[in-house]
């Protein structure tokens, strides 16, 4: 219990101190977790509003598909990943294994169902009179997803926080495409990984209270713009 | 400006709409009336080209429409419509006001001006930072006639705009439509089950039901001279009486409608065989006792069976063998004393009833 109680107040230490290490862990966490959540949002709202707008044979399997890969497990991505980009697959070339660049596509990978799911669920909860009116306002198809997307905004930008939510706290693909190397792909969970099987607990606990700290404060923020669009 | 021809829509098997040709013209105020579920919202949105027919074809200012290509928006462009539910934009009252100058790349500083006129016209100036989610029903649609106006459509359609609005919200969109006709020379087509609305701010107006258009005529047409039972009923012609015609007078047709009543109904051309008299109930004069007053009208003994009030006028129902409602005045029920079982003469004119003939 003592020892806990001491890894705590060390872990404090740590983090009022702004310890190099702790801090480099940290921002590269965030870099890595931002780009692949950008990057995922980026594919996911336009064929999110393509999906959503169209009608189409086999959209109801596509959805039940999309709303499966919700629950993907992280380890199934980083398998998938790696035979894809390590040197004797089809993508070895490019020298994206062990790379941050790896891992911010396979987060992105396995964060966009969510994204791609919420998205067309965000669009669909909108008014049908909304689409309506965009068309006999003369909007174009384009301008149209664009005017639907815009009306879903805060619906979308809580799928947005979700998904970097789950972009950062995953170990999976952190761990088997970025190998967790000190001071290049070493992040926040994998670091909490390896420092506890290592026994240095306050490192760990320190990084576990950042990595609950952003949350939070993502949560803080998408809360705080969903208020303020209700009014 | 409009004109369609043999129109149908049938989504799903079901006839919503069946075989529809009419025509409107530039600067016309045209009216679709008639009962909930008669077609009408479906055939304004065709019109609006936000739903492709199944049948038909469809001109846009001479040009047919073709469904499916680019030149859709460019035709929805030259319109705008007002949905019976205003919706709103999550924005203010002048970006939601503006959307259409948007969409069609109109610089902001011109925005600014055309959203103040338009906000001018539907009196809600000084709204502009308004959040839309803030305003009432009517202030809502309101919005929504300016987003429409703000883009000076050549021709703009409303469905049932003020269905579910106060009078004073009401009376504001009506004047707004009139003013438009008048100054604009805009083509209106709108969408009422509300006929005074009709008969006050359209030329023309076409009666639907059951997916066709029954009949379509001048408000007063349509109000004196139904086709159909149908039209009839719709139209307020509460009394529809089954008869047979006797003989042509002159321009008057003697209708026998019992074993000793005969009723004298003006008609424009001949008509022979089994007829309905339509008969407003606010044609009717009502005397007291047999005294009935004027020799040249149709005479009709009764007895007052029912009495309820409407308005600003009281509704007396009789019984001349058939039930006979009469509309008259509240100062009139009060001289004459009315109360069921009284019994009284119920006069009409001639030209005060119209005949149906009957399939």
């Amino acid at each position: 219990m003592s020892e806990i109680v001491e890894g705590f107040l060390q872990a404090i230490d740590l983090i009022v101190s702004l310890d190099p290490e702790v801090m480099e862990i940290t921002l590269r966490t965030l870099s890595i977790s931002l780009s692949s959540t950008l990057l995922a949002t980026a594919i996911a709202l336009p064929a999110g509003g393509l999906i959503a707008s169209r009608e189409f044979p086999g959209k109801r399997g596509l959805l039940y598909l999309i709303q499966t890969l919700y629950s993907l497990p992280t380890v199934i991505v980083g398998l998938l990943l790696f035979l894809l980009i390590s040197s004797s697959g089809p993508f070895g070339e490019l020298g994206l294994l062990f790379t941050s660049t790896g891992m911010i596509i396979g987060q992105s990978l396995l964060i966009l169902p969510i994204l791609v799911g919420l998205t067309i669920a965000a669009l669909s909860a909108v008014d049908p009179l909304i689409r309506d009116t965009l068309a006999s306002l003369g909007g174009t198809g384009r301008q149209q997803v664009f005017g639907l997307l815009r009306e879903a905004r805060y619906a979308i930008l809580a799928a947005v926080a979700l998904g970097f939510g789950r972009a950062i706290s995953e170990v999976g693909v952190a761990i088997m495409i970025g190998g967790n190397i000190r001071g290049y792909t070493r992040v926040l969970t994998t670091a909490i990984s390896l420092e506890t099987s290592m026994g240095n607990l306050s490192l760990s606990i320190a990084l576990g209270i950042i990595l609950l700290a952003i949350a939070l404060v993502v949560n803080a923020g998408v809360n705080l713009l969903q208020g303020g669009g209700r009014a | 400006m409009i004109r369609c021809e043999g129109l149908g829509w049938t989504p799903g098997g079901t006839t919503v709409l069946d075989d529809i040709t009419l025509e409107i013209a530039r600067g016309e105020a045209f009216g679709l009336i008639g009962p909930s579920g008669g077609g009408k919202s479906s055939l304004i949105r065709i019109l609006d080209l936000l739903v492709q027919p199944t049948r038909g074809r469809l001109w846009i200012g001479g040009d047919e429409v073709a469904w499916g290509s680019p030149e859709i928006v460019a035709l929805r462009r030259r319109m705008a419509m007002v949905f019976q539910r205003p919706v709103a934009f999550r924005m203010n009252v002048a970006e939601n006001v503006a959307y259409g100058l948007a969409l069609r790349g109109v610089p902001r500083a011109e925005r600014r001006a055309r959203v103040a006129d338009a906000l001018e016209l539907v009196g809600l100036d000084g709204f502009e930072d308004r959040r839309a989610s803030t305003l009432s029903g009517g202030e809502l649609q309101r919005v929504s006639i300016a987003r429409c106006l703000v883009t000076d459509p050549g021709v703009l359609f409303l469905d049932e705009p003020t269905a579910n609005l106060d009078p004073v919200s009401t009376s504001v969109i009506e004047e707004v439509v009139a003013g438009l006709r008048r100054d604009r020379g805009i083509t209106v087509v709108m969408t009422t089950h509300n006929l005074e609305q009709g008969q006050r701010l359209c030329d023309r107006l076409a009666v639907m039901a059951g997916g066709r258009l029954v009949q379509v005529g001048t408000p007063l047409e349509l109000f004196y001279r139904p086709m159909s039972i149908a039209v009839a009923q719709f139209v307020g012609a509460e009394n529809l009486v089954p008869g047979v015609v006797e003989q042509m007078d002159r321009g008057v047709a003697f209708v026998r409608i019992g074993p000793q009543a005969t009723l004298a109904v003006a008609v424009h051309a001949p008509v022979a065989g089994e007829v309905t008299v339509a008969i407003r109930p606010e044609e009717i004069v009502l005397a007291k006792g047999d005294a009935c007053r004027q020799a040249t009208a149709n005479h009709l003994h009764g007895r007052v069976t029912a009495i309820d009030s409407e308005g600003p006028l009281v509704r007396v129902v009789l019984d001349c063998g058939f039930p006979l409602v009469a509309l008259i005045r509240r100062l009139s029920y009060l001289q004459l004393g009315l109360e069921p079982g009284t019994v009284v003469c119920a006069e009409f004119d001639p030209n005060g009833a119209h005949l149906i003939a009957r399939a």
